[in-house]
């Protein structure tokens, strides 16, 4: 399933699946299906669908296995419903159906604010960015402010403070279930599905101060948070797809380009600690909720450098195989 | 003023000024203006209430000036009414003045989702204390928690699985009042809402224990990890408004465990005034109302801004103007 979140033609934000060229609207779909194939009541349909099928993704994955068997139901009721030419609409009027065209495609969850980098998971990076590969079974982690997320075809604001913007390709894991000291072993139960995320950094906050000195207390990462948390300073998206789609996270190709010219390569293979030891490290001391976004740090390869250096007027694309194409555009 | 968020008799999250000893209920208090000051209709009053003066306080101050208003007349009626030993009602039945014992204080923003942004080496004690390397001028360090991070009033500090030393540390914490980016020093104090008392847990041992050695491997660089364990960042007990603390830069802090004092200090010493942190902060991110900065460990040469702390201590962190946030660490 890739799952979306897009504003409607009256500008109401919903969550939607896409369907070969269409987007259905989730909320509505569920709606009618509860009333033709689930014998409820058209006067409370509307009001149940809201609960069970919120137009808030966030809501959604909040939801957790709920959630899960909710969706599952829509989706095979409405893929095998919708037809190509024709709008369908729900017990109460709401358009189901719509052309991708149609619709302003946002993030997947615009409602999201807890967002997780992490930093040096591939050796190319720490060998490039000149940083200290850390210790067996741990990596950096950063957090983003909620003000970074923008979807596709979303603007990237130059900031203020730079002269200089890296840009790095990243597998992005959507979590699909509170929990906490996860096993690597269970890990996968707690992943609902995938992005491409997009991480983006001020290079001069990093550089003036010192970046790689090797000074005691090195200042360079006094301001790692300062430096990735510009406001739209972390695309994702154009869908999540569903974990059952990537049968194997560890072995995706990622490409990213500046103006239709490959800058960064990679593979997901290369991960110093993988989706699953991330997840165990991480969720040792702190929980981890339903919608979170873990972004599982910059690929790259010795071909293909995993620092990428963005200016106002490029079209930057991030394409990770299997999940999609993240485009966005770098203005003043 | 101070307001709280406090659970009632009822279970209810609501929130509160302190009057006297007491706690007023501001979502009873103001629907009691309405209907007898205002001559609202007390059937509409409640739901304009509501709207007006919600149980939330994060709904509150995202209200930004209007609910400063409303706060200021609700007060000021609440003041007016308020007499020693005597419980006070809503017209729809609702308590408006507690007694402390009466109720549960929580932290005063128990909302999500909000910012928490922690500063870090904001006090030249860290050079002098642990050498560390300060940051540039006019700058300091940054580090994000999330916002289910933070407790409140008499909530445990939970012992991490993955850490062997633990450090706590007094902060003056700043909470938001109204939106806002680029955001000059001069006029950085209207964006301010209020102050709070941080008492903000590291797991310092996280810092040196995860690379190739301090020299090498920046502590900065696990700085989230190690600060945004669950349970690590207690806030509270109330929010002093700006009447209470009209310079942000002349507050005396102190951090006792056990009872004895480990860290004191003022936050004149600050390396990065609460203005210039708001100006650093807002360059290029938007904060918003309801979002926390907390500013730095306070401490001196001779009371390190960092102690050292166990399982079964009692930390009280305390700034003389707000009050006293006290919690035990637990395994």
């Amino acid at each position: 399933m890739r799952l979306g979140s897009f504003k409607n033609h009256s500008g109401h934000v919903r969550i939607g699946v896409k369907i070969d060229e269409q987007m259905a609207d989730l909320t509505a779909a569920f709606e009618k299906y509860l009333v033709e194939e689930g014998g409820i009541g058209r006067q409370f349909a509307k009001e149940a669908a809201n609960h069970r099928m919120p137009a808030s993704m966030l809501d959604l994955l909040r939801r957790e296995e709920e959630g899960w068997a909710d969706l599952s139901t829509v989706y095979s009721y409405i893929r095998n419903t919708m037809k190509k030419d024709k709008v369908l609409f729900s017990p109460s009027g709401d358009k189901i159906n719509y052309g991708l065209k149609e619709v302003k495609l946002l993030t997947p969850i615009p409602q999201i604010y807890r967002i997780f980098d992490v930093g040096v998971n591939y050796e190319i990076l720490g060998r490039e960015e000149n940083v200290p590969i850390p210790d067996e079974g741990c990596t950096s982690m950063f957090k983003k402010p909620p003000r970074c997320i923008i979807g596709h075809e979303d603007e990237i604001r130059w900031p203020l403070s730079a002269k200089e913007v890296l840009s790095e390709l990243e597998l992005g894991v959507i979590i699909g279930k509170k929990g906490k000291r996860i096993s690597k072993a269970d890990a996968l139960d707690y992943v609902f599905g995938y992005v491409v995320s997009h991480d983006l950094a001020v290079m001069d906050t990093l550089k003036n101060a010192n970046w790689g000195m090797g000074t005691e207390s090195l200042p360079g990462a006094y301001y790692i948070d300062s430096a990735k948390s510009p406001d739209t300073f972390q695309p994702v998206g154009p869908f999540i797809v569903t974990k059952d789609e990537i049968p194997d996270c560890q072995n995706l190709n990622g490409e990213f380009r500046i103006n239709g010219v490959p800058k960064t390569r990679g593979n997901t293979r290369d991960m110093r600690l993988t989706v699953t030891e991330l997840i165990q490290f991480l969720s040792a001391d702190m929980t981890f909720y339903a919608g979170d976004l873990l972004s599982t740090g910059g690929m790259g390869s010795e071909e293909y450098s995993p620092l990428a250096f963005p200016q106002p007027g490029d079209v930057v694309e991030a394409e990770l195989e299997r999940i999609g194409i993240l485009r966005n555009y770098v203005v003043a | 003023m101070k307001l709280v968020s406090f659970r009632n008799h009822a279970g209810e999250t609501r929130i509160g000024v302190k009057v006297g000893d007491n706690i007023a209920d501001l979502t009873a208090g103001l629907e009691r203006y309405l209907v007898e000051e205002a001559g609202t209709d007390p059937l509409c009053a409640i739901e304009v209430t509501n709207e007006r003066m919600p149980a939330s306080m994060l709904d509150l101050i995202k209200r930004e000036e209007e609910g400063q208003a409303d706060l200021q007349l609700t007060v000021s009626y609440i003041n007016k009414i308020a007499q020693k030993g005597k419980t006070l009602f809503s017209p729809s039945g609702g308590k408006i003045t507690y007694g402390l014992e009466e109720i549960t204080l929580l932290t005063p923003v128990p909302q999500i989702p909000r910012t928490i942004f922690n500063m870090e080496y904001n006090y030249p004690a860290y050079e002098r204390v642990y050498g560390t390397v300060p940051p540039d001028h006019g700058t300091t360090a940054m580090f994000m928690v999330n916002p289910e991070t933070v407790t409140g009033p008499s909530d445990y500090i939970v012992w991490p699985a993955t850490a062997t030393e633990v450090a706590s540390a007094v902060e003056l914490g700043v909470i938001i009042g109204k939106r806002g980016k680029r955001i000059p020093q001069d006029k950085a104090l209207d964006y301010i809402f209020g102050y709070t008392i941080v008492n903000g847990i590291t797991a310092i041992s996280i810092l040196r224990g995860m690379g190739p050695g301090r020299h090498c491997l920046p502590a900065a660089f696990y700085f989230t990890r190690a600060m945004t364990m669950d349970t690590f960042q207690p806030v509270g007990p109330f929010i002093a408004l700006k009447d209470e603390i009209p310079d942000p830069q002349d507050v005396e802090a102190e951090l006792r465990v056990n009872g004895k004092v480990v860290s004191r200090g003022n936050t004149r010493d600050m390396r990065c005034s609460v203005a210039r942190l708001i100006e650093f902060l807002s360059r290029d991110i938007t904060l918003d109302a309801g979002d926390l900065i907390s500013t730095g460990a306070i401490g001196t040469f001779d009371f390190p801004p960092e102690a050292p702390v166990k399982v079964g201590d009692v930390i009280e962190a305390e700034i003389g103007k707000i009050g006293v946030l006290c919690n035990n660490v637990v395994a």
